[in-house]
């Protein structure tokens, strides 16, 4: 009988597991969450679980013993969790082994080393990967940050150890803010995380954020498959991405890549997973934190190196040996993502949510489209604001980035807004063009006004003239634009009677 | 008087309107009140009377003649309809209403009465005229005798484009609708300047009671524009859905087309969380021909919509809640709101029609005291006194008073129809089952666990619209996206419609 | 009855659209032929409308056009997911705001004034009547020649305050001219 693999997950990813799934033979069961009901991605399914999520506080997707529960009631043999909701949480990955479910990704204690930023660090110190300036640990209180701050120089980065997302994280300018920026970032670790650890590291002003892809099985093979550049951010928020990264050298890389194999290596580490890099302007890099997941980003990488990721990532929790070798992996090409989120780039990115009238994506041999929803799909305010992705591939960058905008414009979307015409602008942007671009790009660049076109402006102006004409060329003419219904006789003689 | 001396006299009349008063009027953002009737009328088709008439002497003030008194008089046409129309001239002396301008109006109003035609007035009025003392008061009077005669027989409109102070307010007040501009119009009953001296408030005209304040906050404008010509065009619009009396059949519209590809969206327009607002309006544009919602009273007491509409190509009114302002509950302005439309609808014969989502009346001492219960009967007391038809159709909530007050079928409605998200009962969920479970949610050990099974258990046995269709209070549980349909075939089957009312001379509404 | 004035209700299909940042634009809407855009007659094909989308092609590209939201003469629409708001203005609404400048002055810098000191031949235009730039507005006669005035603007003509015979002096005021240039 075919194994059986739950997917933890919604919307795209959940598409795109059920594809893996298939090829590998597997039978692909899904979760119903009650807050979206018609989601496209159960009728990709082969049996769909209806989970009655409606009355709980948290959606089905991020309630582990649920999960696990009705993963036992349904003989799942294999639960993926895709990314974000409970796909780096130790607890789960813990409670699916315990319940003797084979969980796609690494084991419960790497998930949760590499989830405290404190040991995770320490774990590449030993690997040998270089770190940004900054506190061995947690940080006591706001006076040991002034001293480490002093030594490392300003602006530094107060972080939470248990953080992401940008929450429990200040910059600090000068030592005259320290403490209450020490204060502020502190509670909101702890209201966020209930771990209120913070570290301290050197703030570069103009980094770049890179990322290496790694694979590796339970026998201790680990390769890498080149990087990808995810620079473009808001708030810390990934918008676009590409692979591979202009900004480095082939010596560079390959020094990069060697570091993150060596650092996984040690660390025992299997599953698909990602080593984060942030590189200065100076050229200098520094090892970030380690992702040990599927990331949304994954399909740039396969589409330059043709190797399917979570194949492999399902392959490998299955037991399989990694047949690929590191002489193997080659990169042809260039490709670029948009990720395309209901969010409102002319409103400070502020979430849409509602009904999505009428989607099309673009076409082609050379695009690719990861998507979960369709026409007249709901975007609920529950989840996550992006509904889909699209990756396009072209020869060398240039080629890409041209083709990457050709295909945007065959994006259309009526009834939300999305980021599509922020990628449009990035695209045609010299800092990007240049591949000078760094994660301050949307601070320092980006203004509103830099979406419009004078050509849409102008179509604008014309539909937006012709609508108004329509009911004032109405109003303003003289002809009758109604008549009287003749009346009945019947109500004539009563009305006239009373 | 020979052919020559009349135009003579004409060209006299019209001359004294053409000094630097005109510019005047120009540089304060205001048409002269001849402008005006030409942008009201079709093109040609006023037909002017009165316009040699002279004030009282006693108001000249050494001028040598005014010719028509400050207001412009009589009849043209509206796209083809006959419509009479006053407009009073604050280039001469104010526009100020002496005995010859106030016998001027209410000769027009006499005539529109007589002839059962509509009424226009704009108004551009320093009020009283001083000079003239009691006289102007008495026309004043007259004036508005013919307001209410004319009420509910013919439809009056007001557009104030200038001043209306003191006793001027209550003619536009006691008409059907009201326009007024943004930063030219005002209407109050006593001026900044009194407020100042009696209770030493600071407060500009505009603060007082400038278009925006009585569009939002009094309630008094039906209607706010931001300049003159989009508040005339506008009562132009209004006009093509009234008939010209009571008297006279609802109008129909000799183009109709709606948003076809739409009507799927209402399957799923109502969110899940039954505490989720969403938008009456976007219902509305769905269900009724393109883009013929005309709303009455758009910002003023946002938790009732009402306006007319075109179903298949015949004026409506709508009367609905907006789940989005304040959860859609009834409070004192929205029930005076909704009672003052839908007896406008009844005494000209336009059907009605409800689009329900109530979850109560507002609690809270403010209502309370304030006379929720006085100002609620009215709403109540103009549906069940409407005979016109009417539908209600039940789009999610409706609880208690409230659903009675929403035209339900023992007051007479004439079709109640449900969408199956339709929650209809004494009262919401959380309130029944704390009173009718109090026992058991008292022991209960879990109780959040056992109010959440409760509530389920409610939603599913009591509220659902099912069990009032099995008690024949509802008519049909419909699909939504078939509402359109359903509704021109339900007034289709309404339409001659005939009622039988106890003799009175009138009834006695709690005002 | 039916006298002509100056001001009329004005069925014509000129149209302004303005943004939020003062940018203006001059719409021409003949009943069948293209629209005219700040002048420029433009090759904009209107393929169709749905609902409250509206479908253009111009310049061999597709434009999709949403409109978002509508309050009297002001809308919202998207274009290739950007959206642009706008207010609209008939001409004649317009014409009359533009008679007021900021400070409630009256403009004139389109008027016509007497060049130099002559006798007024002839007036081509009445009050009301729109006036293309360069078009000849009315006819002087100084020094035995007679030479045409013509408007400096495209516009609508306002008050004329002389008559066919009578004498002027240099700089006395003819004509009013409001500008609808944008």
């Amino acid at each position: 009988m075919n194994k059986r693999l739950l997917i933890a997950n919604r919307s795209e990813i959940a598409i795109r597991i059920i594809r893996s799934a298939h090829k590998l033979g597997l039978t692909a069961v899904v979760l119903q969450s009650d807050k979206e009901p018609d989601a496209l991605y159960l009728q990709y399914a082969d049996e769909i679980i209806e989970a009655r999520d409606a009355n709980n506080e948290k959606p089905i997707f991020l309630d582990a013993e649920r999960i696990v529960q009705l993963a036992l009631e349904n003989h799942i043999d294999l639960i993926h969790p895709g990314y974000g909701f409970l796909s780096e949480n130790p607890d789960f990955a813990a409670l699916c082994e315990k319940n003797g479910l084979n969980f796609v990704g690494p084991s419960p204690e790497l998930i949760r080393n590499m989830g405290i930023k404190t040991i995770a660090k320490k774990m590449a110190i030993e690997a040998g990967l270089p770190l940004v300036p900054g506190s061995d640990g947690a940080i006591a209180n706001a006076q040991v940050a002034q001293e480490i701050a002093k030594k490392i120089g300003y602006p530094v980065l107060l972080k939470a150890s248990a953080g992401g997302g940008g929450r429990g994280m200040r910059i600090v300018e000068k030592p005259e803010t320290m403490e209450r920026n020490f204060k502020s970032a502190f509670d909101e670790a702890t209201a966020a995380f209930g771990n209120g650890d913070l570290f301290i590291e050197k703030y570069l002003e103009n980094p770049k954020h890179l990322e290496f892809q790694i694979l590796g099985d339970k026998f201790g093979n680990v390769i890498h498959l080149g990087e990808r550049e995810c620079s473009l951010q808001r708030k810390h928020q990934k918008l676009m991405e590409e692979a591979p990264s202009a900004s480095i050298s082939s010596k560079v890389r390959n020094k990069m890549g060697k570091m993150a194999v060596k650092f996984a290596k040690s660390i025992g580490y299997f599953s698909a997973g990602t080593i984060e890099y942030i590189l200065d302007e100076d050229g200098t890099f520094y090892f970030m934190e380690m992702n040990t997941r599927i990331q949304v980003e994954h399909p740039v990488t396969e589409m330059v190196t043709g190797i399917d990721l979570l194949d492999w990532q399902i392959k490998i929790a299955l037991g399989e040996k990694l047949t690929l070798k590191q002489s193997n992996i080659k990169t042809t090409g260039w490709a670029i993502e948009c990720r395309v989120n209901t969010e409102d780039p002319q409103n400070r990115f502020s979430p849409q949510t509602g009904f999505i009238e009428k989607i099309r994506f673009p076409q082609g041999n050379h695009v690719r489209i990861e998507t979960g929803v369709q026409n007249g799909s709901v975007v609920t305010p529950y989840f996550d604001s992006m509904i889909a992705k699209i990756i396009v591939r072209g020869n060398n960058r240039q080629d890409a980035i041209d083709k990457t905008l050709e295909a945007l414009k065959d994006f259309s979307l009526v009834g939300l807004k999305t980021t599509v015409p922020f990628c449009r602008t990035v695209l045609q942007d010299p800092e990007f063009i240049s591949a000078r671009y760094t994660t301050r790009w949307v601070t320092q660049f980006f203004k509103p006004v830099m979406l419009e076109h004078p050509d849409d402006e102008l179509i604008g102006a014309l539909a937006a003239t012709i609508i108004y004409a329509t009911e004032y060329l109405q109003i303003v003419s003289d002809a009758p634009a109604s008549r009287n219904e003749n009346l009945n006789v019947w109500v004539l003689n009563k009305r006239i009677n009373k | 008087m020979n052919k020559n001396e009349v135009f003579e006299l004409r060209k006299k009349a019209l001359h004294l309107m053409e000094d630097n008063a005109v510019v005047k009027q120009h540089l304060k953002g205001k048409l002269t009140a001849r402008e005006r009737i030409t942008v009201l009328f079709d093109e040609g088709t006023f037909f002017e009377f009165d316009a040699f008439n002279e004030p009282a002497l006693s108001s000249l003030d050494g001028k040598q003649s005014s010719f028509g008194d400050g207001v412009v008089v009589g009849r043209g046409l509206i796209q083809g309809r006959s419509v009479f129309a006053f407009a009073q001239d604050f280039t001469v002396l104010g526009g100020s209403l002496g005995y010859t301008h106030g016998s001027k109006i209410a000769k027009v109003q006499e005539m529109a009465l007589k002839l059962g035609a509509p009424i226009i007035g704009l108004i551009d009025s320093g009020g009283a005229r001083i000079q003239e003392g009691l006289k102007s008061l008495a026309a004043y009077a007259a004036i508005f005798r013919n307001n209410v005669r004319s009420s509910g027989i013919i439809p009056q409109i007001s557009i104030i484009l200038g001043p209306a102070a003191g006793g001027a307010v209550y003619s536009p007040a006691l008409t059907d609708f009201v326009f007024m501009t943004n930063q030219t119009s005002y209407m109050f009953v006593t001026g900044p300047d009194v407020v100042k001296e009696v209770l030493n408030q600071d407060i500009d005209m505009e603060g007082l009671g400038g278009g925006n304040v009585h569009a939002q906050k009094s309630g008094v404008a039906h209607f706010v524009y931001d300049d003159e010509e989009h508040a005339i065009m506008y009562a132009r619009k209004l006009l093509s859905y009234l008939p010209s009396n009571n008297f006279e059949p609802t109008r129909v519209s000799t183009n109709v087309q709606f948003y076809e590809n739409r009507q799927g969206f209402l399957d799923k327009i109502i969110p899940d969380d039954a505490n989720r607002p969403y938008d009456m309006k976007e219902i509305i544009n769905i269900i009724v021909d393109k883009d013929t919602f005309f709303e009455v009273h758009e910002k003023f007491a946002q938790n009732i919509l009402v306006g007319f509409a075109r179903l298949d190509g015949k004026t409506v009114g709508i009367v609905a809640n907006q789940p989005k302002v304040m959860a859609g509950t009834l409070d004192i302005n929205a029930s005076v709101k909704g009672a003052r439309f839908v007896r406008f609808c009844d005494a000209f014969n336009i059907p009605l029609l409800v689009l329900e989502d109530v979850p109560g009346f507002l609690p809270g001492t403010e209502q309370e005291h304030s006379g929720i219960i006085r100002n609620g009967a009215k709403l109540l007391y103009a549906f069940c006194e409407a005979t016109v038809p009417k539908i209600t159709v039940i789009i999610r909530k409706a609880y208690g008073g409230a659903y009675i007050v929403m035209s339900s079928k023992n007051t007479g409605g004439d079709f109640n129809f449900a969408w199956p998200t339709a929650e209809i009962a004494v009262m919401g969920p959380a309130g029944a089952i704390k009173i009718v479970n109090r026992a058991e949610l008292a022991k209960a050990e879990n109780k959040a666990e056992l109010e959440k099974i409760l509530t389920e258990k409610y939603k599913n046995e009591i509220a659902n619209p099912y069990k009032a269709e099995e008690l024949g209070l509802i008519d049909e549980v419909i699909v939504p996206s078939d509402t359109r349909n359903i509704l021109i075939t339900a007034f289709e089957i309404l339409s001659n419609k005939q009622y039988s009312k106890p003799e009175r001379k009138h009834g006695s509404i709690p005002l | 009855m039916g006298t002509s004035y100056v001001y009329r209700r004005d069925a014509s299909r000129l149209f302004i659209a303005m943004r939020e940042n003062g940018k203006r634009f001059k719409i021409y809407l003949p009943k069948e032929t293209l629209p005219v855009i700040d002048n420029v007659e433009q090759d904009i094909n209107f393929i169709e409308q749905s609902d409250y989308q509206y479908l253009f092609e111009w310049k061999g590209k597709r434009y999709n056009c949403e409109l978002v939201s509508r309050d009297q003469n002001k809308s919202t629409v998207k274009v290739n997911g950007v959206e642009y708001k706008f207010s609209l203005e008939s001409l004649f609404s317009y014409v009359r705001h533009g008679m007021i400048d900021k400070d409630g002055k009256q403009l004139n810098e389109n008027n016509i004034t007497s060049p130099m000191p002559g006798k007024i031949v002839d007036i081509f235009l009445a009050e009301g009547d729109l006036v293309n730039e360069g078009e000849p507005i009315l006819s002087l006669e100084a020094m035995k020649m007679q030479n045409e005035i013509t408007a400096t603007c495209n516009g609508v003509i306002g008050k004329i305050h002389v008559v066919a015979g009578q004498s002027v002096m240099k700089d006395d005021l003819l004509i009013e001219v409001t500008s609808i240039d944008v």
